[in-house]
């Protein structure tokens, strides 16, 4: 295991770094690879596709992407359940909600406190999923079923007011399904702001593998477990908020990239979760670009492509559990 | 002995009451929320006259509104029936035709067909798109969730239909986008609306609405057996796999049906069981009726509803079911073994 997930990171840094080549290129203007390295290096009048457009665009995808692979780690290794995901918590709809609701509300204001407003709306989802199963014993699908009852809740309303109080479509299906669209420099700050936060979910991998150990053996090791518990949680919500008040809920990313990077990398966390960021973010620089690249000039926003990817892979999950 | 009599009545007066509370609202969207005058007179005869001689209100109302509060109808009941054989067949409450996915299913037939896909070489090549639509979706969802094996688990074939729900929608909104410039407006009719629905497709619905309801009445009686368990409904000479098959087509183009008409509208058939079952209880007979006229009910309120929110403006019905709808979802989902 060791001496393969030493090459399976650089392996994975090389792919993205390529994926996110093919990013800048693909689009409503093909670019070729030569030209958009050049379009890179020397600023110049016809850079415009590439530095205002792509660039920031490509960027913020592989953030968010990695914030959400990283959150779905911790949530699984808290959870020890393979169907849990941000999604499944209730948080990635939360914070669509909450997102809605203050561009509906405030559509002037600066988009500056909106990572708040979907930290807050992500956390108010994972509480009223605890809320909704306290005292109740469950199983995995059985636990998975009430996170998806509650996302779909919260999906409803979100869908409600989008209709009734209408915002320009591609608004519209940014705060409903996730999209990259317009996203530029500005709000590649929020971003930034994810980086700190997928270091410090580093410092969880060992109580992680702990906890992974099973109940009696995370019992007897007590208090510092549970505030493991509760610290990856927080985390998970704040990186899944801070993502979803950028480019809106993007759904299955923290359920696919954990997993994949389970079967190439194994469960210790200090691997990991590296490699479910890694994960994650190719599969959002991919989508994106799929998304963009289909039937250009149209942009199929990426919440939907990488639902259309991923709720095959959930229901695959859904048919090897008995 | 007066007590079996006091429990039929019961339940009678309860169908009675909602058929009812049906023509009521039936009547009220005739003219509520409107951008013009209707009055009592106009709905009357655009009802009843077509409209002929009697000004523009009436004609409105023959020609669009009576259209519209007619499809809320059938569709609502169709709904309503449909969750209870889907509920009855699968024991599970949490059934309907949107949590198993075969309303999505239904849509994205509809939509392939729509921008070109796929063409189906009939006249009412829409409705055959749902259906098919549907039927693969219901397939794909019983296989996922074990549907029929004994220990299957709840639990596991609702989260396997929604989750084929989301795939179907997502891959739905991914064709309407790639074909669609006006993708705002297909926004609304992915949310399952009434606003454009005509009498040629009224019509359709209430030929299926009455196919419908015959044959719902004529299998309550083996569902009510069928809830037994398998075993003593197979001792008591239930076909299962021939029961099974029936409510499987008989859902189809039920589902499809509606979809065709106006769109994916959620939530309906699960409410309508449900809500049917506090009034007339588990019995599968008074329940038929029953559900239909609560679907009815919650769909032409739904469409009201949507009318009255945002007025001028209407938020589709079947957003407006779909939010009440995922909520009641939610605290039934609670009570799930």
């Amino acid at each position: 295991m060791e001496r393969s997930s030493f090459t399976i990171i650089p392996t994975l840094i090389l792919l993205l770094a390529a994926a996110t080549l093919a990013a800048l290129c693909i689009g409503a203007t093909m670019i070729s690879p030569v030209e958009a390295g050049r379009m890179l290096l020397l600023r110049d009048a016809a850079d415009f596709v590439v530095w205002q457009h792509r660039l920031p665009r490509s960027l913020i995808a592989v953030l968010i992407g990695a914030a959400l692979g990283t959150a779905g780690a911790l949530i699984q290794g808290v959870m020890r359940n393979p169907l849990a995901s941000p999604d499944i918590l209730g948080v990635t709809q939360g914070a669509g909600l909450a997102v809605t609701i203050a561009l509906l509300l405030l559509p002037a204001e600066g988009s500056s406190f909106l990572p708040i407003v979907a930290c807050l709306g992500g956390a108010a989802g994972a509480a009223l999923l605890m809320a909704y199963n306290s005292g109740m014993a469950f199983s995995p699908v059985r636990f998975a079923l009430s996170g998806v009852a509650v996302s779909l809740t919260f999906a409803s309303v979100t869908e409600f007011l989008l209709l009734t109080y209408p915002v320009e479509i591609n608004t519209a299906l940014l705060a409903l399904t996730g999209s990259l669209w317009a996203r530029g420099w500005m709000h590649l700050a929020p971003a930034l702001l994810l980086i700190p936060l997928i270091g410090l979910a580093m410092f969880l991998a060992k109580p992680l593998d702990l906890i992974g150990l099973g109940d009696e053996a995370a019992g007897s090791l007590g208090v510092r477990l549970s505030r493991a518990r509760l610290a990856s949680i927080t985390l998970a919500v704040l990186l899944t908020g801070i993502s979803v008040s950028v480019i809106g809920p993007v759904t299955f990313v923290g359920l696919v990239a954990p997993h994949l990077a389970r079967r190439l990398v194994g469960g210790a966390h200090l691997v990991l979760i590296p490699t479910a960021a890694l994960v994650g973010a190719i599969v959002v620089v991919l989508a994106d670009t799929l998304g963009r690249g289909l039937a250009p000039p149209v942009e199929i926003p990426v919440g939907i492509l990488t639902a259309v990817i991923g709720a095959p892979y959930f229901l695959w999950l859904l048919f090897r559990i008995r | 002995m007066p007590m079996p009599a006091l429990l039929a009545d019961r339940r009678l007066v309860s169908i009675g009451v909602a058929v009812a509370i049906m023509a009521l609202l039936f009547w009220w969207s005739l003219s509520a929320f409107s951008t013009f005058a209707v009055s009592t007179g106009d709905a009357w005869a655009g009802v009843f006259n077509g409209g002929q001689g009697a000004g523009t209100a009436a004609r409105i109302v023959a020609n669009i509104r009576l259209p519209r509060a007619l499809a809320a109808l059938l569709i609502g009941g169709t709904l309503g029936l449909c969750g209870l054989l889907m509920q009855g067949i699968t024991r599970n409450r949490l059934a309907s035709p949107t949590v198993l996915g075969v309303t999505g299913g239904a849509s994205l037939g509809l939509a392939l067909m729509t921008t070109g896909l796929i063409s189906v070489p009939f006249a009412d090549g829409n409705l055959v798109a749902t259906i098919l639509g549907g039927a693969c979706a219901w397939s794909l969802v019983f296989m996922l969730g074990t549907a029929w094996s004994l220990d299957a688990s709840r639990g596991r074939l609702v989260l396997a239909g929604i989750t084929v729900a989301a795939l179907c929608a997502g891959l739905t909104r991914l064709l309407v986008l790639l074909a669609e410039e006006r993708a705002l407006g297909m926004l609304n009719w992915l949310a399952g609306s009434l606003a454009n629905v005509r009498f040629a497709e009224v019509q359709v619905m209430a030929v299926v609405f009455v196919a419908g309801f015959i044959l719902s009445a004529v299998v309550a009686s083996r569902l009510n057996l069928v809830n037994l368990g398998n075993e003593t409904a197979h001792a008591l000479g239930v076909r299962l796999r021939l029961l099974r098959a029936t409510v499987f087509v008989a859902g189809c183009i039920m589902t499809g049906a509606t979809v065709a008409t106006a769109g994916p509208i959620g939530f309906i058939g699960l409410m309508a069981p449900n809500i049917a079952r506090i009034f007339v209880g588990s019995d599968y007979r008074p329940l038929v009726p029953m559900s239909a006229a609560v679907g009815a009910i919650l769909l032409l309120a739904a469409d009201i509803a949507g009318r009255a929110v945002a007025f001028p403006a209407e938020t589709p019905a079947g957003a407006v079911a779909a939010l009440i709808g995922a909520s009641f979802f939610l605290l039934m989902a609670r009570g799930q073994r």
